[in-house]
């Protein structure tokens, strides 16, 4: 696979100016962020919700952790963005599933799905060491990607946005794209820690549309050892398509992939953003 | 193998009755799909697909302009004249 990225630089001239503005609109993200998680209260809920039961002692546990890691989460991605990526890059463990490493050299058409973690930012670490050029459907233009991004605006931009995608798996490329986006007005109920919540049908249209390898991935942050790892997992079987109209094989695929990230949550509740469970549990049943 | 402008037409109208919000009695040709959000993302797709098999023409996602989805008159226009 060629490399198309382009490692970010900025030149000399107003090479500070430009880190000192990232620091600062960085800072103010944090203390904004900070405000709104001030007490573990969220995240107690939410993992109450989800991993229900826990002895007392496991979510004290759990609340000293978060607390610590809330502040240490937002000190490294303030100083992530002020580093050039391929730093980051160094300190990302990449473990990718070998079928995944097969599809990639057949030069197979390759949808990647990604749920919200934390600190999510390092996948844009990872893709760039793995040498992967994803195209990323996204709702806002991440600062940490350098990857060719689409940002989801109004149903028509969106509409053609997913043209574009398609255009991009027909052409055998790799694309990356988030199960619980929170744009987009057509969906699906699918059930998620036994609860009944709605995903957006995009990424299992595409899927659906190109015949394109399925892959849930996720990223890991080791908060003993301060290591970073960005997980591809092995490749979601499809549903067979006899018989099920495209609403049903689209459900199907996208609870598939919802089963996978449970699973995945149930073994490292730490990786829990609450913003986005709160989402998708408050718009399901 | 090319179709008459009166079936690209009723092509286009059938599938906006079947797969847009809109009320049948109050459809024509200059009803904006766009504009009153009759429409979601995914229906645009289907919409862009319907035309490429319509027009027999593939239409890359860079050269759509937002306008030339509006109405049905305006994807004739831009799409198959």
């Amino acid at each position: 696979m060629t490399n198309k990225l382009a490692v970010q630089s900025y030149p000399a001239k107003g090479k500070l100016e430009i880190t000192l503005l990232r620091f600062l609109i960085g800072l103010l993200f944090s203390k904004l962020s900070w405000i709104e998680r001030r007490t573990a209260q969220s995240y107690i809920q939410v993992v109450k919700n989800v991993l229900n039961p826990l002895s007392d002692s496991e979510l004290k546990k759990l609340i000293r952790a978060y607390n610590a890691c809330v502040s240490a989460e937002q000190y490294l991605r303030i100083k992530h963005s002020t580093v050039n990526i391929e730093r980051v890059a160094r300190l990302v463990r990449c473990d990718v599933s070998s079928d995944f490493e097969y599809d990639c050299q057949m030069k197979e058409p390759i949808i990647i799905l990604l749920w919200h973690c934390t600190m999510s930012h390092i996948r844009f670490s990872a893709l760039h060491k793995l040498n992967l050029s994803p195209l990323l459907v996204t709702n806002w233009r991440s600062p940490f990607s350098l990857n060719e991004q689409i940002v989801t605006e109004d149903p028509i931009s969106n509409g053609i946005l997913l043209k574009k995608s398609l255009e991009h798996l027909n052409n055998n490329g790799i694309l990356i794209i988030f199960m619980d986006g929170m744009d987009g007005v057509s969906s699906i109920p699918i059930s998620f820690f036994n609860r009944t919540i709605i995903l957006k049908r995009g990424p299992a249209v595409l899927a659906r549309l190109s015949k394109a390898m399925v892959y849930p991935a996720t990223n890991l942050w080791d908060r003993e050892t301060g290591e970073y790892q960005f997980q591809i997992g092995a490749k979601l079987p499809l549903p067979k398509a006899s018989g099920l109209s495209s609403l049903r094989w689209e459900q199907s695929l996208l609870q598939t992939g919802a089963s996978w990230f449970e699973n995945f949550f149930k073994g490292h509740p730490e990786e829990i953003v609450p913003w986005n469970f709160r989402y998708l549990f408050n718009n399901g049943s | 193998m090319s179709y008459s402008e009166e079936t690209i037409r009723q092509a286009l109208r059938d599938w906006a009755k079947a797969n847009t919000k809109i009320a049948n009695s109050s459809f024509n040709d200059q009803t904006m799909l766009i504009e009153e959000q009759l429409i979601s993302s995914i229906e645009v797709l289907e919409l862009i697909m319907l035309i490429e098999e319509l027009s027999g023409k593939t239409i890359h996602a860079t050269e759509l302009k937002l306008g030339s989805l509006q109405n049905i008159d305006s994807i004739y226009s831009n799409f198959f004249c």
